[in-house]
């Protein structure tokens, strides 16, 4: 065994030890991928770009991007620094926590090339994010200045650096973790304040684009002063420097359990377990034990014991409660308030089942280990599964309530309010029971759905594949945008029509969520 | 500092959330010394032991290797000089040999020098990973990856040794080996610390014992003393 006295170890030792022993790919092999990214774009990129300019045109223009523009930055901006929680820009593999983080290298040495990497991809990202924002606003024959064009794309790419410098800082960092976590829904907040601001007139607008770098950044391209560029140049500079200094401060536990996170998604990806790779990454701000351990009397009949499992569950997460409850309220309150706007409604009723699905985690837990259904329970696995809804259902139910009579007090109800509220209210039992209908097919592609797709020639498997995937959600968004639509639009002359059929759309799906199922 | 300890322990805890992982733990360990840290599973060993070696965060408590925090950057870097851990499950690249990753422990240690091949081969061949050197740790047995994160920790310079259940998936003869390995590094003036729940092996290495359970300190002194109280009051069974 070696003496305890050695000469210091370099980073650069170690990486010229890498190269040594995995021999990097030669000149050619390294070209490759540029070769095929070229040859994709000389035989498919001026379909792309004419498709993506129509297509965008639509979406980006002027009046769109000064209204929707600083928020949908803003939120951009707040998913890229919470990335930092579950990720971020330094990435280290678990070998790599024990062998280098545990030995004697210096760690801001050892940080630095990857935080670089990090940064400098995130700032092409941001960059091609710009360009297609352009692409799109150039369309319809507006066209764009060179000038404006380039302000726009250097501004997305340094809103995409400072937003990967938060995410370091976040990464390294428990303080800056829990001060972003908590801050998420009053940053979402802003950015809801900050549409209805800029809808609000030109004074509004002006606010908007200069309330901060996510103003900044869109605002080359509506016609604000350059100075805009150079303060979000400035900002940026600022968390850029921050995160340099504060490299390698993170301690080896953030690292490790990022890598065993990252470890179990990549495991995840490759058996096409959609809900693992979820649970993995959300392992990383995970804390066992954290729970407030609050507890319900437990019911006299068995026949609540489910519901009462998943009160228990819901009350030991008050944030996820919260969240669905916020989730229903808000979702209930867009499809009311824009009523006469479809796309809006849908939006809405996808929100709503957004809602509905955050308090399902006891019901994927039970499609997860079918055995412990029939171990611990002696009810079938399909009536396990129906009476896991009914918690998450009152819950939308209730949020549901709440939006009827905010959007009541505030006048913001629609034509024809009452019936479009009625329908929207008795809409969410369903909406709660698509959620977990697809919430019990598990996270992964059924064997019987791949099948299907196997040796296809026509395409048609990925369409498949696709409307597997998204029948639910889209069930869930129709049973609730048309008659909430049609009862905007007709009054209580499609009220009856509109209620047989959420009633019939509700039974059927209570039908086929009950259905009993052998477990496996 | 020569008076430094090379490991010193200070109410050292651990929570996880509600859950107390490690309470309240004090240590003091000398060169030449071997502690063993002993208790069901689930009693707070590996917390201790990864909490002690910089993997976790304490909640509160202090920790010092030969003088130095392994918590704090970058006087950490030191503390992470003079300590070798063995893990308990092995933390192996898929893509190096058993060879490779020796030269790149060695190497991160600084200590590659001309000397090193000769030294890496001994010590394969000590451990009998001689046929198995140029294999990738998915060609091994449990074993043999065991092994060759024993082999990690020892190529490196240190004076603490921690080793977090270091037998398990060891068969009979390698566990003797280890023994003997473990009493040559105590001679050469090593501190180690190691956990088990097998106290059979123990015997004959650890100097003094600590038994945990729920992360708490139940009772500590010399080996043979702790041996017999913690098989009389059912801690552990006397020899699981």
């Amino acid at each position: 065994m070696p003496d305890a006295v050695a000469s210091r170890a370099r980073v650069s030792d170690v990486r010229r030890f890498w190269q040594t022993v995995l021999e990097p790919p030669g000149l050619l092999r390294r070209l490759e991928p540029a070769y095929y990214v070229l040859i994709t774009l000389v035989i498919a990129g001026p379909f792309i770009y004419g498709t993506a300019r129509e297509a965008l045109a639509e979406v980006a223009t002027p009046r769109a991007l000064e209204t929707w523009g600083p928020s949908i930055a803003l939120v951009g901006l707040l998913a890229l620094v919470r990335w930092g929680a579950v990720q971020g820009p330094v990435i280290f593999s678990v070998a790599d926590v024990a062998q280098l983080l545990g030995a004697p290298l210096r760690r801001a040495e050892l940080v630095l090339g990857r935080l670089v990497r990090g940064m400098l991809a995130a700032a092409g990202a941001g960059a091609v994010a710009g360009a297609l924002v352009v692409v799109g606003f150039a369309g319809h024959d507006r066209g764009v200045a060179g000038g404006r064009a380039a302000d726009l794309i250097v501004s997305a790419a340094l809103l995409a650096l400072l937003g990967i410098a938060g995410a370091s800082l976040v990464q390294g960092s428990a303080r800056w973790d829990r001060a972003t976590r908590l801050a998420r829904w009053p940053v979402l907040a802003i950015a809801v304040g900050l549409v209805m601001l800029a809808s609000s007139g030109p004074t509004g607008r002006d606010v908007a684009l200069w309330s901060g770098p996510w103003g900044w950044a869109v605002g080359p391209l509506v016609g604000r002063s350059a100075l805009a560029t150079v303060l979000l140049a400035v900002v940026t500079a600022i968390a850029v420097a921050g995160a340099v200094v504060r490299r390698g401060m993170a301690s080896t536990e953030r690292h490790l359990v990022r890598a065993e996170a990252r470890e179990g998604a990549v495991a995840a990806i490759y058996s096409m377990n959609a809900r693992y790779v979820g649970r993995s990454f959300a392992s990383v701000g995970s804390r066992p034990g954290t729970t407030a351990g609050r507890t319900l009397r437990m019911p006299r009949t068995p026949r609540l014991a489910i519901a009462w499992r998943d009160a228990v569950a819901a009350l030991n997460a008050p944030g996820r409660l919260g969240e669905a409850l916020v989730l229903a309220t808000a979702g209930c309150a867009i499809c009311l308030v824009n009523a006469d706007h479809p796309a809006a409604v849908a939006g809405g009723a996808l929100v709503v089942y957004l809602g509905a699905s955050r308090l399902l985690e006891p019901l994927r837990a039970e499609t997860d280990k079918p055995s412990r259904v029939r171990v611990l329970l002696r009810k079938p696995q399909g009536k396990v599964m129906a009476e896991h809804a009914l918690v998450p259902g009152a819950v939308v139910l209730a949020g549901a309530v709440l939006a009827v009579a905010g959007c009541a007090i505030a006048g913001e109800l629609p034509s024809h309010g009452a019936t479009a509220a009625l329908l929207a209210v008795v809409a969410t039992p369903a909406i709660t029971m698509c959620a977990a209908l697809s919430g019990r097919r598990g996270g992964q592609l059924p064997q019987s759905v791949l099948a299907v797709t196997y040796g296809d020639t026509t395409g048609m498997s990925s369409l498949i594949l696709v409307a597997w995937v998204v029948a639910f959600p889209v069930l869930a968004i129709a049973v609730d945008a048309v008659p909430v639509s049609l009862a905007a639009e007709h009054g209580t002359q499609v009220l009856f029509g509109c209620l047989a059929l959420v009633g019939s759309v509700s039974v059927v799906l209570a039908i086929a969520l009950g259905w009993e199922r052998q477990p496996a | 500092m020569p008076d430094t300890p090379p490991l010193w322990v200070d109410g050292l805890t651990r929570s996880y959330g509600r859950l107390v992982g490690l309470d309240k733990l004090d240590l003091t360990l000398k060169a030449g010394e071997c502690v063993a840290l002993i208790g069901a599973n689930g009693s707070g060993k590996s917390t201790a032991i990864r909490t002690m070696a910089g993997l976790l965060e304490p909640s509160s408590g202090s920790v010092r290797i030969c003088g130095h925090d392994p918590h704090t950057e970058p006087d950490a870097e030191e503390a992470r000089a003079a300590l070798a851990l063995v893990p308990d499950t092995p933390l192996l690249y898929d893509d190096l040999t058993v060879r490779q990753h020796l030269g790149l422990v060695a190497l991160a240690h600084g200590v590659l020098d001309e000397d090193t091949p000769a030294r890496i081969d001994a010590l394969i061949d000590q451990l009998g990973l001689t046929e198995r050197a140029d294999f990738l740790p998915t060609e091994l047995s449990r074993g043999l990856r065991q092994k060759t994160g024993l082999a990690c920790a020892l190529i490196r310079p240190s004076r603490v040794l921690m080793l977090d259940e270091p037998v398990v998936g060891l068969d009979p003869p390698s566990q003797a080996l280890l023994r003997q390995l473990l009493l040559d590094a105590k001679a050469e003036g090593k501190a180690i610390l190691l956990t088990t729940h097998q106290m059979r092996f123990a015997d004959g290495i650890a100097d003094r014992a600590i038994v945990l359970g729920d992360g708490k300190v139940l009772d500590r002194g010399r080996w043979k003393d702790v041996r017999g109280r913690a098989a009389d009051r059912g801690w552990l069974p006397d020899d699981a």
